[in-house]
């Protein structure tokens, strides 16, 4: 072989590159090789085979379904559902089988960003951990000391927020934990089922025996078009085994299709209905009236307060036939107590009146017997779990605000931190007191909390302003400095039980390391932790904490994976009616709320109208695709495959009148003005002409997500005006109107259905 | 056979994220091996550091819209662009056959910075069968889709002339093992 220079370089050039380091010879390929490679001989066999199996939970939703990673040479190749899981078994929805995506998707937030240009402009430098870490915590300090502790706030969602929040928490602000899974979703329906039947019936899950119910009452719930696998699976066994379905919905949704009896309701009037029903219960003798009797205070008071809606005046309220919906409480009434009235999950729908509306939902449940019955409302059975004292934080001395966010909301109590709302007011007004920091994890507050625009006028006044991140969507791109997080593929999180109709106990663990610079949340929380010199969060790792918490339950991580990382327990979710012991200060169902009274609220639920549509305008009503989540998976690899945008469904008999055709291209406008980015068309029947629908979390404005980026319109970029529930202090999202611009021309929303002189007409001027 | 003096282990390290003596001395040998290596290409300017790195971001770390340049062999050799797919097995067989293994961490083993770290490990231990492979059946299959989308992002002089001198590099080289390969000198 001749030996010859392959490239001609000059000496110059060879020595510019020696000084750098970077001649020939340099060590074993620059450096960036060692000599030896591990043996992967499973790497020959196709697919998943000989793949190594690590049991976890899935995070592709918050649902938490029990999984399999199946792993080859540390790369990722399959999920499935955990075989020995009572709830999913095998399976996972298209989102669980998508996580794979997700840990492999190149937009992923890869390394600690500073941002270099103007918020919200995207331009960043890649920095240390160690050097971002001491950025926030200077700041987070700058910022306590300057304005006190309150000024400091945590929009936070899911267990990768935990960890961080403990340190919100020990620099002593109250807005520490502000979950849209509390202020966005399901706050209102929460309050009305721990003040009606003493405990949350419905929150993240709901206490609910879909598989043996012989009759299913879903308002306004879309299973099926909303996925959680063993949700859906026990709505579909209940039909399957012969269940009658009634629904309640403005569009006829997935079970719309499967409905006995479908009630295409006016939006905004499903408390009538159900305050008429509650009527017609009671003055027929239709309810268990041994079982309110022996377990429910009140009934005297509701029935007085209820006796003036009846079916003639529910049919104009609520444009529905009377005939329809005496034949939907006869069916339901005919299957009592063998019922579910299902409680709802996402309940921020109109500000006033979604307390009441669930807890009505709650009454019928009661009236009905259906607690603790086969097929009703089930109860819980704890599963014992242990706390770790090492994940702690000890809290700095602080000093409570003069006045805090949470006082104008009663009922607040049960939730952390403090409604969203009045965080994003504060920190526009600096009343009743300053905020200038805040820290995002697992959520994406522009796509999650009304009036975006507001949010980012907002984060303008802010000093500063950090995330963790594991894409690079709307919040980070808004943010001074992005933490990459790991994905629940890469991280220990806590221990989970599940105390629903099959109890167990799992765990989240890693099943392959965190890529490229991506750290558990728990890791950053410690070094944080460290930096603002608090005292806690003493756990080295958190196989420790872990342990800790499996201790309890006599178990480790080493034997819950031995056991397939999924422990069962029996359940007890029935209970007799005469024995009967719901969890309130007297033991009996509430059917009147004293305590509601005590604040000046409806101690019974009362019909409060949402206004009707401004003129030229339909009511904009929303809901999820079965293969997403929120606004975390637009971006998906499979998902965007199966469902890359969403569509504005319009009534066809408005769509011929103002000449728009099924797939035309429009822009929503909502009576602010604000326009949406473009959107098809879905005409259709299927809908009421008073309102359009589209599905949530599409039309992302982020240009780092490059498939999700302005696919679709954005339902919360089209929510500007909203009203906060007066308990709990929610904010509304289906306050706001719509109508069409096509081709630049605006086209207003013809009113095909009359609106009765009892419901009020939205007022622009006042929005 | 081939040569001590090449400038893989350079172009790698300038594929990673601008340290400060890529940032004082890349520009130059830059311009050196254009002259070299006769690519015509603008003098590179020195850049002020943040430029640099916000640059760097830009193109390869996250990018905006379309302009996403990911330098991982994954992304060009997997139809749908993912990560730790086809490309990734390839470059992680290659390296296994020349008895290697990646350095732990925190880049995926085919980002291009190992990649061309390799070539030059090839080259210095005279592996020259496994580089041809190496270079016909992997890194040319992705180099030229990856070169044509940093082009189309519009980067700044320093990574358009490196873009440009890395394509002379291998065509080059490619030509010169074929040559070695089938004995034609």
């Amino acid at each position: 072989m001749k030996r010859r220079e392959f490239l001609k370089l000059s000496t110059a050039t060879c020595m510019a590159m020696a000084a750098l380091g970077t001649g020939g010879k340099q060590g074993l390929g620059g450096g960036l090789f060692s000599p030896t490679m591990a043996d992967a001989s499973t790497g020959q066999l196709p697919g998943s085979l000989g793949a190594k199996e690590v049991t976890s939970v899935c995070e592709m939703c918050f649902w938490r379904c029990p999984i399999v990673a199946k792993v080859k040479n540390g790369k990722l190749v399959k999920i499935e559902g955990n075989p020995k899981s009572p709830v999913n078994g095998t399976r996972v929805c298209a989102r669980g089988n998508s996580g794979v995506q997700l840990l492999y998707d190149p937009d992923r937030v890869k390394y600690p960003l500073k941002r270099v240009g103007a918020r919200g402009e995207g331009k960043w430098a890649k920095i240390s951990w160690d050097e971002a870490l001491d950025e926030i915590a200077f700041n987070m300090d700058k910022v306590r000391k300057k304005y006190g502790p309150s000024s400091l706030a945590y929009f936070d969602h899911g267990a990768s927020a935990e960890f961080l929040r403990e340190i919100f928490k020990a620099l002593g602000t109250e807005n520490y934990s502000n979950e849209p899974a509390f202020f966005q979703c399901v706050g209102p329906v929460a309050v009305s089922y721990m003040s009606t039947m003493g405990y949350i019936v419905s929150g993240t899950r709901q206490y609910i025996d879909m598989a043996n119910a012989k009759a299913i009452l879903l308002v306004g719930s879309h299973i099926g078009e909303n996925v959680h696998v063993s949700h859906v699976r026990e709505y579909v066994e209940g039909l399957a085994k012969g269940a009658k379905l009634v629904v309640v919905d403005p569009r006829f949704s997935a079970p719309a299709n499967k409905a006995d009896i479908y009630l295409p309701i006016r939006p905004g009037t499903d408390t009538a209905l159900l305050l008429t029903w509650i009527n017609y219960v009671i003055e027929h003798n239709l309810y268990d009236k041994d079982f309110v009797e022996k377990n429910c205070e009140g009934f005297e008071r509701l029935r007085q307060s209820v006796k003036k809606y009846t079916l003639s005046w529910a049919a104009r309220i609520c444009d529905l036939k009377v005939d329809d919906m005496e034949q939907a409480i006869l069916l339901l009434a005919r299957y009592r107590p063998n019922l579910t009235i299902h409680p709802g999950r996402h309940s921020a729908w109109y500000g006033n009146g979604d307390v009441g509306r669930h807890q009505a939902l709650a009454i019928l449940g009661a009236l009905f017997g259906t607690v603790g019955a086969k097929g009703g409302i089930i109860f819980q059975t704890p599963v014992v779990k242990g706390h770790a004292e090492c994940l702690k934080c000890e809290k700095l001395p602080s000093e409570e605000p003069e006045t805090s966010l949470r006082d104008n909301y009663p009922f607040v109590e049960p939730f952390p931190g403090s409604p969203t709302a009045a965080i994003i007011k504060a920190t526009l007004t600096g009343e009743p007191y300053p905020i200038k920091l805040w820290g995002i994890n697992g959520v994406n507050i522009l796509q999650t909390i009304p009036n975006p625009y507001d949010t980012m006028k907002a984060i303008k006044k802010l000093d500063f302003i950090f995330c963790e991140e594991m894409l690079m969507g709307e919040t980070a791109l808004w943010s001074d400095i992005v933490l990459p997080g790991a994905t629940y593929l890469e991280r220990y999180d806590g221990v989970y039980v599940y105390d629903g109709i099959t109890p167990y106990l799992t765990l989240r663990q890693p099943v392959v390391e965190p890529m490229f610079e991506a750290k558990p949340p728990f890791w950053t929380a410690k070094q944080l932790a460290k930096k603002l010199k608090l005292k806690g969060l003493s756990c080295e790792k958190e196989e420790d904490f872990i342990n800790e918490e499996l201790k309890e339950a006599g178990l480790s991580i080493a034997s819950l994976n031995k056991k397939g990382g999924i422990v069962t327990y029996p359940g007890k979710p029935y209970r007799d009616k005469d024995s009967l012991k719901v969890p309130t200060e007297s033991g009996k169902i509430q059917l009147s709320v004293s305590d509601f009274a005590d604040e000046d609220l409806p101690p019974v639920p009362e019909f409060i109208p949402a206004p009707a549509p401004p003129e030229g305008f339909a009511r904009l009503i929303y809901g999820r695709a079965p293969v997403h989540t929120f606004s975390r998976t637009m971006n998906n690899l499979w998902l965007h495959n199966e469902w890359p945008e969403n569509h504005a469904w319009v009534n066809d008999e408005v769509a011929s009148k103002i000449g728009l055709k099924d797939g035309d291209t429009v822009i929503l406008e909502n009576q602010n003005g604000y326009r949406s980015l473009g959107i098809k068309v879905k005409v259709t029947p299927g809908i009421r002409p008073d309102a359009i629908y589209i599905d949530h979390g599409f039309g992302s404005r982020s240009p780092f997500l490059k498939r999700a980026y302005k696919r679709g319109a954005s339902d919360q970029f089209l929510i500007t005006h909203y009203k906060n529930d007066p308990f709990m202090g929610a904010s509304s999202h289906r306050t706001d109107f719509v109508r069409i611009i096509k081709d630049g021309k605006t086209l207003n929303i013809p009113e095909l259905v009359c609106v009765p002189p009892e419901i009020p007409r939205f007022q622009i001027e006042q929005s | 056979m081939l040569t001590r003096n090449h400038p893989f282990n350079f172009l790698s390290k300038a594929f990673y994220y601008p340290s400060e003596e890529i940032i004082r001395h890349g520009p130059r040998v830059i311009n050196l091996l254009n002259k070299d290596l006769d690519c015509g290409i603008e003098d590179v300017p020195d850049i002020p550091a943040t430029e640099f790195q916000a640059e760097y971001v830009r193109l390869f770390i996250n990018s905006a819209g379309n302009t996403i340049v990911p330098p991982y062999a994954s992304v060009y050799r997997h139809g749908a662009g993912l990560l730790y797919q086809q490309g990734y097995d390839e470059a992680v067989a290659y390296y296994r056959e020349a008895g290697v293994e990646p350095i732990k961490g925190p880049e995926p083993p085919d980002h291009l910075a190992h990649e061309l770290a390799f070539v030059g490990y090839l080259l210095e231990t005279g592996q020259v069968s496994l580089l041809d492979s190496f270079l016909r059946r992997h890194l040319m299959k992705w180099f030229p889709l990856f070169s044509e989308c940093l082009q189309k992002a519009n980067p700044c002089n320093f990574y358009h002339g490196l873009n440009k001198i890395t394509g002379a590099c291998l065509n080059t080289l490619i030509e010169e093992v074929t040559n070695e390969e089938t004995g034609i000198s």
